[in-house]
């Protein structure tokens, strides 16, 4: 069996280990009167700008855990990711007047981070796409996968021990579902050296899963 | 194969897409003390944009006003002084006929004015040039603190709208408009700042204004005009000040650059004795012997550059060099000692040039407020002025003290 096919004969198992915590989000995004999403978010960023202190605190509640996890993700350091947390949202509430409402402002709002981790791997030069051919190569092949070990946490460490490249198009490409085209863009690269990065990316990670 | 890497990314993607991590408590702290100072900035920048604004509308309404007043005391006027340096830049009024008042004559001129008079005070109504001047200038300069917002923003490609989050948002578009702002970043954040402080000059050593010859014989062919005309060789000068708001914001990242402008007012004066001699339908009636005040009022739009030397927490020290345009508002004379006698005044169309360079230092109280010191060397170019310390004295030492707040 291939080691994907052995991941997935152990998905069921992962799921076990807490990796859908976007379950218990759907509770927490009602407020006791029972309003529902879309009106809570309309109401809260209607009142954020007008400067309310308080509806600010609000919105971050609701919107900083997974936040800061999309700058984990991205930054691979938990400093650097708070950093990036606050100038998120230093952001996110003096650009509120350019949300126009239509589609999800938790959308909306995860393109805000994005972009401000990408800044920040800018800023710092780490957008380099690094480790040669010759140490993936190296990683090929394998024996069976430990996956029923893996948790989200696990797994979260695992993406962010990955080369600044690799994890950024990673990221780009499997979590937030850009295309090589727009990462490439993005990055400033081809869309060739996007497809390679991803993959040295997924063989990398495969490796360390296998490994672990 | 590829469906065993679409699984994968699948699964990856299911365990990390939604997925939350505990904030620690000192983000929200930290982030409510960035946001406060953020919008503490704000409220100053619009103080400083209104503070602006309104000294330029200020200053124009008053030219504007100037303008419109009842100028029929000037129409009459000639005021009359001497220099010790007679210039050929033509001062003497030969250049513009239209000129109104004759600052400083030739000698071997004078025996000809003496037989002719020269125009009348041109009505301040037909100076309007510097009235939008400063108007424009600061509604510029305004505009600039408006529209100031730091480097270059980067525009973030956004994902077409295949991408997995444009069909969420639906607004991929105006996302891709959005403008990055670097001033919201701790580094790389371009200042603002506004000024407010007043200067002082020196006025040890001004040069003397020749006396004069039978110049105010009134001649049998012109009618006779009121005029005002120094006798002494000498006059007592008080000390220059002057008055302003000032915006500086920074012209790169580092803050080592910074261009500043804005509005000034200065105020010189003057007492010399002299010969205030009154006149009324072309015939002299009250000849008066008398010390004589003369004041005179500038406004004016400073540009300099400014260079960080040292930056410290607590004190910058930086050179600065710059210019000055002022235009002439009020030039007006008052005879003491007699009772009744009206006060003259006149305007130039000219305007005067001034460059000043100097080494400044501010000390900063908190990151929003510090006290500034400039002293500086400051030349002024003559340009057909009325006679003051700046025509007898044209390079003088110029201490410069007041508030700055950075934003």
């Amino acid at each position: 069996m291939s080691n994907f096919g052995s991941v997935l004969k152990n998905w069921r198992q992962m799921q076990r280990f807490g990796g859908f915590l976007h379950l218990n989000n759907q509770d927490r995004r009602q407020d006791e009167t029972g309003q529902s999403t879309p009106d809570l978010w309309a109401e809260l960023v209607e009142k954020c700008r007008k400067g309310d202190g308080k509806a600010q605190k609000k919105l971050f509640d609701l919107l900083s855990p997974k936040m800061f996890a999309v700058c984990l993700r991205y930054m691979g350091s938990r400093d650097a990711a708070e950093d990036v947390l606050q100038d998120g949202f230093v952001t996110l509430f003096s650009k509120l007047d350019s949300y126009a409402g239509d589609g999800s402002f938790e959308g909306w709002s995860r393109k805000v981070f994005i972009n401000t981790a990408l800044m920040e791997l800018r800023r710092k030069d780490a957008l380099k796409m690094g480790v040669g051919l010759e140490e993936v190569s190296g990683m090929a092949g394998g024996g069976a996968t430990q996956m029923q070990n893996i948790g989200y946490k696990e797994l979260m460490k695992l993406v962010m021990s990955l080369p600044a490249g690799y994890r950024t198009v990673f990221n780009m490409a499997v979590i937030e579902g850009y295309s090589h085209n727009e990462i490439a863009q993005e990055l400033g690269i081809s869309e060739a050296t996007s497809r390679s990065q991803l993959q040295r990316a997924r063989k990398i990670l495969q490796e360390k899963i296998r490994n672990m | 194969m590829q469906n065993d890497i679409f699984e994968f990314d699948s699964m990856v993607k299911s365990m990390l897409s939604e997925a939350e991590e505990e904030v620690p408590s000192q983000v929200w702290s930290t982030l409510e003390s960035r946001m406060r100072r953020t919008r503490t900035a704000l409220l100053w920048r619009r103080v400083a944009v209104a503070a602006s604004v309104a000294a330029a509308i200020g200053v124009a309404a008053f030219l504007g006003l100037r303008q419109d007043g009842n100028n029929s005391d000037f129409q009459n006027i000639e005021t009359v002084a001497f220099a010790d340096n007679p210039q050929e830049d033509g001062r003497c009024g030969d250049e513009n006929p239209a000129l109104e008042t004759v600052k400083t004559v030739r000698p071997e001129m004078l025996i000809a004015e003496a037989l002719a008079v020269k125009d009348a005070v041109r009505p301040a109504a037909d100076a309007p040039e510097m009235a939008a001047v400063p108007e424009e200038a600061a509604t510029a300069a305004a505009e600039e603190v408006v529209a100031s917002s730091g480097p270059e923003e980067e525009e973030c490609a956004l994902p077409q709208e295949n991408g997995k989050y444009a069909e969420e948002t639906g607004s991929a578009e105006a996302f891709a408009r959005m403008e990055w702002e670097d001033s919201r970043r701790p580094s790389g954040r371009r200042r603002i700042s506004l000024t407010a402080g007043g200067d002082m000059q020196t006025n040890g050593h001004p040069g003397s204004v020749a006396q004069s010859a039978h110049w105010l014989a009134s001649s049998h062919d012109s009618p006779a005009k009121t005029t005002v005309t120094q006798t002494s060789t000498n006059s007592t000068y008080s000390i220059p000040m002057s008055f302003g708001l000032k915006v500086r914001f920074d012209l790169d990242r580092g803050g080592k650059w910074s261009l500043g402008t804005g509005v000034t007012y200065s105020l010189m004066e003057r007492t010399f004795t002299g010969v205030y001699q009154e006149a009324e339908d072309g015939v002299v009636i009250n000849t008066y012997n008398s010390d004589i005040h003369n004041t005179l009022h500038y406004i004016g739009i400073p540009v300099s550059l400014y260079y960080d030397i040292i930056s410290g927490s607590r004190v910058n020290f930086y050179a600065f060099a710059g210019g000055s345009v002022e235009k002439l508002i009020f030039n007006k004379y008052r005879v003491a000692g007699y009772p009744g006698v009206k006060s003259y005044g006149d305007t130039s169309d000219k305007l005067q040039y001034s460059v000043a360079a100097g080494i400044g230092v501010q000390f900063k109280v908190n990151d929003f407020f510090g006290l500034y010191l400039d002293p500086s060397i400051r030349y002024y170019f003559d340009n057909g002025q009325p006679v003051s310390i700046r025509t007898q004295q044209p390079l003088m030492m110029s201490f410069e003290v007041g508030a700055r707040f950075n934003f």
